[in-house]
């Protein structure tokens, strides 16, 4: 069974312009890169599968549940279980450390899976500083253990290369790709990234 | 990890969080002291008045008249002749009538000459020793035996007048014959003795500044009849509505109602108490107003931080839980430390009023009223965070991650 199916989706920005998706599947371990130009909607694609967008046509499998029936408070309860999110920008809660930003996205504070994590991901010294302190791939990387921490089914990714040189937009790939992977989740990259292309075969591209 | 959150974000941006803790102790500081201060003294007044509903003694201000006989806390009046008082006291009307007579003292506390039945109405219980049956024998108020570390069969002087520093009564050696226990009234911090004891010390005294002979019978007779006041107990309340006018308007007295009397004092000092009052609720407004600014300011830079922790399935319910929290907190920890400075105040009057008035009063008993202080400043706290929670409530997260 597919991790994610999608059928249909049509997103309107206050019924002027109107987005409609191809739809999308992607199985356990796989990877999907959607491209297209700015603008173009990708980014709001994402929000829709992340169920952080609701208001759409269409129908969301994930892991065989439909989404697109839930209300709020079942989107947030289901997002928190089953969808891990990178953005584009590494933004983190000021207040708190490398380590409580990762451990607050977990449900469980699994203390034990954020050391492996953190082990695999080579930011386990930089656990305990804040994140203001780390340089950009550093802060990427901190991302990924966020979203990874709760072992997502899903794992979205939105532009997590297009501020990186090329040398960290190749390791941040290749983290992503290797972590989801090893957890059995489906990856969807949304970027305008040209560099990702040449990476990954399997990829839809919105005009 | 949440709690620590709320605790992180508070600690953030530490000065707005000071300037709101330091506005809402302050104001639960004050309003905590004033209504500690007024309902100890109340207490403390109710205690000491014990059925007294009268107080006879020499014209002057009747508050003074209530001060000094009562609570020995101003001085006397004057002194008035026994003979016009034994006219009134034997009235069917009174039930009881105790006579004081004062003027001395010994190491600041007062020297009460009286009768036992003033004993009896402060349900003091000797605590070593017996009560006074001779001229010259003292009982001792438990703050004074603790203080003078005085015990029974010991002796002193008293000093003329309430100062320490005054004349001493060289040839008047007091023997100390029963302690009392403790009992949270005006007894404590009083050296008692009988009528007779103070009288011959002050006609002894009075011939020495004359320099008068003491054969001179005629004025020492008439310093023997004086008293200084006496505390009327009356059978029932038709007495208060009758003997008050009768004294003041025929005789060379005045009589004064002790509960009317404090009850004005009260009053008048609760006119301050609620001036003071209404300044520190503006203070805790302001508090309020300070939590509110400071929240919201911090919303503004904290959207993106909302937003993400709704992107890793917070629901909007616990975003909102978290912002009336953050206010919540401030609110009980502004009104915890409060009550702390209004203790240590208290703690710094008491040690004041002991020492200047021989006044207690208790500093840790926690008021009835501040439950309700309490309450408010929950308010102050819920209301000031309701507008920024009720922003999070509603943030599109998806807008905000987008427009970042």
């Amino acid at each position: 069974m597919p991790v994610i199916t999608t059928s249909n989706i049509i997103y309107s920005y206050d019924g002027k312009r109107t987005f409609s998706y191809p739809d999308i599947i992607c199985d356990a371990g796989e990877t999907l890169l959607v491209t297209g130009k700015s603008g173009c909607g990708k980014t709001t694609l994402l929000h829709i599968l992340g169920g952080m967008l609701n208001r759409y046509k269409g129908t969301i499998l994930i892991n065989g549940v439909n989404i697109s029936a839930f209300i709020n408070g079942q989107l947030d309860a289901f997002r928190g279980k089953n969808i891990g999110i990178v953005f584009q920008h590494s933004h983190f809660i000021k207040s708190l450390s490398v380590r409580d930003n990762i451990l607050i996205a977990s449900k469980n504070n699994k203390y034990t899976n954020l050391q492996q994590l953190a082990e695999k991901l080579q930011i386990k010294h930089l656990l305990s500083k804040p994140p203001a302190t780390l340089s950009q791939g550093e802060q990427q990387r901190a991302a990924i253990a966020r979203a990874l921490i709760n072992k997502p089914s899903l794992l979205l990714a939105d532009e997590p290369t297009s501020s990186l040189d090329d040398g960290n937009a190749a390791a941040v790939l290749d983290l992503l790709q290797a972590q989801s992977a090893a957890l059995g989740s489906a990856l969807i990259i949304v970027t305008h990234d040209e560099r990702l292309k040449q990476k990954i075969a399997n990829g839809i591209t919105l005009s | 990890m949440i709690f620590k959150l709320i605790i992180r974000n508070l600690l953030y941006k530490p000065l707005s969080t000071i300037l709101s803790l330091i506005l809402l102790l302050f104001g639960v500081a004050i309003i905590s002291l004033l209504l500690t201060v007024q309902q100890q003294l109340e207490r403390k007044f109710n205690t000491d008045l014990k059925d007294i509903d009268l107080v006879i003694g020499a014209k002057g201000s009747p508050l003074q008249l209530v001060l000094s006989a009562i609570f020995h806390a101003d001085v006397p009046t004057g002194n008035i002749a026994e003979e016009e008082v034994n006219r009134i006291v034997h009235n069917p009307m009174i039930e009881q009538a105790i006579p004081l007579a004062y003027g001395d003292s010994y190491k600041g506390f007062t020297i009460l000459g009286t009768d036992s039945d003033y004993v009896t109405k402060y349900n003091a219980v000797l605590k070593k020793g017996r009560l006074f049956n001779q001229p010259m024998e003292a009982l001792l108020g438990a703050n004074v035996a603790a203080a003078a570390h005085k015990d029974i069969d010991s002796t002193f002087f008293g000093t003329h007048g309430q100062s320490e520093k005054g004349h001493q009564h060289k040839d008047h050696l007091y023997k100390v014959v029963g302690v009392l226990q403790p009992t949270g009234s005006v007894i404590d911090n009083l050296v008692i003795t009988n009528v007779e004891t103070v009288r011959e010390i002050h006609e002894h005294h009075h011939d020495e500044d004359t320099g008068a002979k003491a054969n001179d019978e005629d004025e020492k007779e008439n310093h023997k009849k004086e008293i200084t006041a006496v505390l009327i107990k009356f059978r029932s309340p038709m007495g208060l509505m009758i003997l008050p006018q009768m004294i003041n308007e025929t005789t060379n007295m005045q009589a004064a109602s002790p509960t009317l009397e404090i009850n004005r004092l009260l009053n008048l000092m609760g006119i301050g108490i609620l001036t003071l009052q209404y300044i520190a609720a503006a203070i805790m407004i302001m508090a309020g107003l300070s939590v509110f600014i400071s929240l919201f300011n911090r919303l503004n830079e904290r959207r993106y931080e909302m937003a993400l922790l709704r992107s890793y399935g917070y629901s909007r319910w616990q975003l909102f839980i978290i912002i009336l929290s953050e206010g919540l907190i401030l609110a009980v920890t502004g009104f915890i430390c409060g009550i702390i400075i209004s203790r240590l105040g208290l703690w710094m009057l008491n040690n004041y009023s002991s020492t200047e008035y021989h006044v207690q009063l208790q500093s840790l008993h926690f008021q009835p009223q501040e439950m309700w202080l309490l309450v408010i400043s929950i308010c102050i706290g819920l209301i000031a965070s309701l507008f920024p929670a009720i922003k999070v409530f509603t943030l599109n997260i998806s807008k905000t991650l987008a427009n970042e």
